[in-house]
């Protein structure tokens, strides 16, 4: 999961180094509910969390790698990777919806 | 309408690409693969590319105070879990390296018994997991250094006093 912000001139997405759980938990990290990025001031409301994709890069991975078990490699390979990748994906969804909706 | 997902469409081309090169050159992908795992330096590879990928990932979390690592990040702290990682991605692509080269010349070109007890289940059973340890050791440490090249484009939040 990346929080970030986006920058109200351009609309771009700035991401962050801080992880937290919750904006709360952010503020608390921070100690303020401001902060500046980007010479912006920000309130930790404005951040939003986002899930990482991991399905796409474990299933190249695994059919990769499955290279060695000839075609039959590939694909069990591919679809190991994808089932990994995908479980992954759900949790870190879960963690992102949860950021988003929670307040200060 | 649903946006299509470009970096899946891609992976899937990139298999079809990849099983379509193994059907048309079957025995020269063989022999690849067999050359690359009888290489005499893959080991001394290995390791040096989970010494950089971990190291650089260190430098990238060093001074990260909201870094959240596993059980041994919790205990003993981040140069540690770096360090652990190191070593056990280390053994474990190395050692999965050495019985995927007896497994494989064994069952594709026949030339020498490394395995003589195992029955042949057993034998493909190591080559399942021995391809799985590999292949997640060498995702473990590409997605280490994926994750601190990203992490250094971020940027750090300057708190602001109310």
């Amino acid at each position: 999961m990346k929080l970030y912000v986006r920058n109200r001139t351009t609309g771009q997405k700035t991401y962050l180094k801080q992880s937290a759980i919750s904006r709360r938990e952010l503020a608390n990290q921070l100690g303020t509910k401001r902060f500046q990025v980007d010479k912006q001031i920000f309130s930790v409301n404005e951040v939003k969390a986002e899930n990482n994709s991991n399905t796409p890069s474990a299933m190249a991975a695994g059919g990769f790698v499955g290279v060695v078990g000839g075609v039959p490699g590939v694909i069990i390979g591919s679809l190991i990777g994808a089932l990994l990748g995908k479980s992954t994906d759900s949790e870190d969804k879960v963690k992102s919806e949860k950021f988003n909706r929670s307040e200060l | 309408m649903k946006a299509l997902n470009f970096k899946l469409i891609g992976v899937f081309i990139f298999l079809i690409v990849l099983s379509f090169i193994l059907m048309s050159n079957t025995k020269a992908t063989m022999l690849l693969i067999k050359s690359v795992l009888k290489w005499e330096s893959l080991n001394a590879s290995l390791w040096l590319g989970f010494i950089c990928c971990f190291v650089v990932h260190y430098l990238s979390i060093k001074d990260d105070t909201s870094y959240n690592g596993g059980l041994i990040f919790k205990h003993f702290g981040k140069f540690a879990d770096s360090a652990f990682a190191i070593i056990t991605y280390g053994l474990a692509s190395t050692t999965s390296s050495s019985i995927l080269k007896g497994v494989y010349i064994q069952q594709y070109f026949e030339e020498k018994v490394y395995f003589n007890h195992f029955d042949q289940i057993d034998i493909y059973s190591m080559l399942v997991v021995c391809l799985f340890l590999l292949g997640y050791s060498l995702y473990a440490a590409i997605s280490a250094l994926r994750n601190a090249v990203l992490l250094s484009q971020a940027e750090l939040a300057i708190p602001i006093a109310d």
